[in-house]
């Protein structure tokens, strides 16, 4: 089956996905951190007996997967798909993990909240990611007693999360915007209106591979749909000022150069490291999605961006590998892809 | 990129200064940094805690101390560790965030999706509601017996404390 990552979505040449996430949890328990190994327990059957209950329809689709049973590495890999969290893959004792084989839907048990539900689909589809993510929810509340109240909403462990519990992100490819340095005034505008930005890939200030983050940032006193329908007006906007800045790339000849160049570098270096792998991919993303590169298309190069990462590199070699011999792995996976 | 005053940690603080027209770049790690008194750059959420819900002086008298019966948990310990306890913390604690709520959401009342048993109690609240204005109808117009049916009818419902009952 493909992965929601192979799949094409709308806006795709700017858009690379949406992901929404609604926290819950059950009235009758502490949160996860007050939890006893015994009531860990309970939650995680809890929710598993619902989702396999629910007809072969529903239950054919998802997969249980108790936390405790994978490696690092295993986990690891599972944080670079955007399955879970960081945290949720470093402290596995008591979690569990309940996803589609496609990788769109996963649940995951006793993190911060009881229950995560995140939907992530591709490109710009944030009405279709919280219907899926709704329809989930309402699976799940027939026949379990959410913690709720009439004035704070769904209550959660953390106050920055009471009311919907929902979280709403667009992960946006804005090489243009960025090299036109427009990325702080759209972040420090944004945070006016409740949104936040961060960068997908890297550290500090500077996102790695022009990729960044918008999400909401309130969830008391904000419907789930008014949220999402806010999120993707602001997103059409800055998409549409990408698209004006991306118009003449196409007759210039340093940024077809550059998109060129790196096209020849991923198709022939012998040696990438991870930060120049994303790099070089942004690049040729914007190639993609411009069709100056036949061939090679904006699904392709996310696809890339995800079997690159290190810990990928280290499920599909299945042996550790050290920095050279991971460089050596994203160099061949690269050039083979390309290749075809 | 490295510290470069302890060479040994990742640089994670950048500082650009500009004194007099002359500019200098500085790229530091997290604790050299703030032994430099440049800690008040990182923007983190976190530092933030305090001020989002924590006393609105700092130093002003410590109030009795607010517990949550449920788990233990107390304002402080809440203040500490950024999370609550247990769901019935936020009634423990319901003055105390308010205000800050409203600081963090610009609203302290949900709006949105219900749960199946918050939604089935609001349109219980609902319908009592018609049903009581149409009893008064009832009274009003001396149709005494269609008012005891109503009377009935209400009765029952506001006993109902679940769906399928």
């Amino acid at each position: 089956m493909n992965k929601w990552y192979e799949q094409s979505g709308s806006d795709h040449d700017v858009v690379v996905s949406t992901r929404v996430r609604l926290a819950r949890n059950l009235a009758e328990y502490p949160f996860p951190p007050r939890m006893s190994a015994e009531q860990r327990k309970e939650v995680n059957e809890a929710v598993k007996a619902v989702i396999f209950s629910a007809g072969d329809a529903v239950s054919g689709e998802f997969e249980y997967i108790d936390m405790e049973s994978l490696s690092p590495d295993e986990a690891g890999a599972m944080v670079e798909r955007h399955l879970i969290s960081p945290q949720f893959a470093k402290k596995r004792a008591g979690k569990a993990l309940i996803m589609t084989k496609d990788e769109s839907v996963s649940i995951m048990l006793n993190e911060e909240d009881h229950i995560r539900i995140q939907v992530i689909k591709p490109g710009l589809a944030p009405t279709e990611a919280l219907d899926l993510a709704d329809k989930v929810d309402s699976m799940l509340d027939s026949a379990l007693n959410y913690a709720f109240d009439s004035r704070l909403g769904y209550l959660t462990e953390c106050p920055t999360n009471l009311g919907t519990g929902m979280r709403a992100s667009l992960m946006l490819h804005l090489p243009l915007l960025e090299a036109n340095g427009a990325l702080e005034s759209i972040a420090g505008a944004v945070s006016k209106i409740g949104l936040t930005v961060r960068g997908t890939y890297g550290e500090g200030s500077k996102a790695l591979g022009s990729l960044y983050q918008f999400s909401n940032q309130v969830t008391l006193g904000i419907s789930e749909n008014d949220a999402a329908e806010n999120l993707e007006s602001i997103a059409r906007q800055i998409i549409g000022q990408e698209r004006a800045l991306r118009a003449n790339v196409s007759q210039e000849a340093k940024s077809l150069d550059k998109i060129w160049r790196s096209y020849g570098i991923l198709t022939s270096a012998r040696l990438l490291s991870g930060e120049e792998c994303v790099k070089l991919l942004s690049t040729l993303r914007l190639g993609a999605a411009l069709g100056i590169i036949p061939g090679v298309t904006t699904e392709q190069v996310g696809v890339l961006l995800h079997e690159a990462q290190p810990g990928m590199l280290r499920m599909k070699a299945d042996k550790p590998l050290n920095p050279q011999e991971r460089d050596i792995k994203r160099a061949e996976l690269i050039r083979a892809a390309l290749k075809q | 990129m490295l510290c470069e005053k302890c060479g040994k940690n990742q640089a994670t603080t950048h500082i650009q200064k500009t004194v007099a027209g002359v500019s200098e770049e500085h790229h530091l790690c997290a604790s050299c940094a703030a032994q430099l008194g440049y800690s008040h750059f990182t923007f983190d959420m976190g530092d933030l805690w305090p001020y989002l819900f924590g006393e609105e002086k700092p130093g002003a008298a410590v109030e009795k101390e607010t517990r949550c019966e449920n788990c233990g948990m107390s304002f402080a310990d809440f203040l500490k560790s950024k999370r609550v306890g247990c769901a019935v913390c936020y009634k423990a604690f319901e003055e105390r965030l308010a205000p800050s709520l409203e600081r963090i959401h610009g609203s302290v009342t949900h709006r949105g999706k219900l749960p199946r048993h918050a939604a089935w109690q609001s349109e219980k609240n609902k319908k009592l509601a018609s049903l009581k204005k149409e009893m008064a109808g009832a009274v009003e117009s001396q149709n005494y017996e269609q008012a005891a049916l109503l009377r009935d009818e209400i009765k029952r419902l506001e006993e109902r404390v679940t769906e399928n009952e």
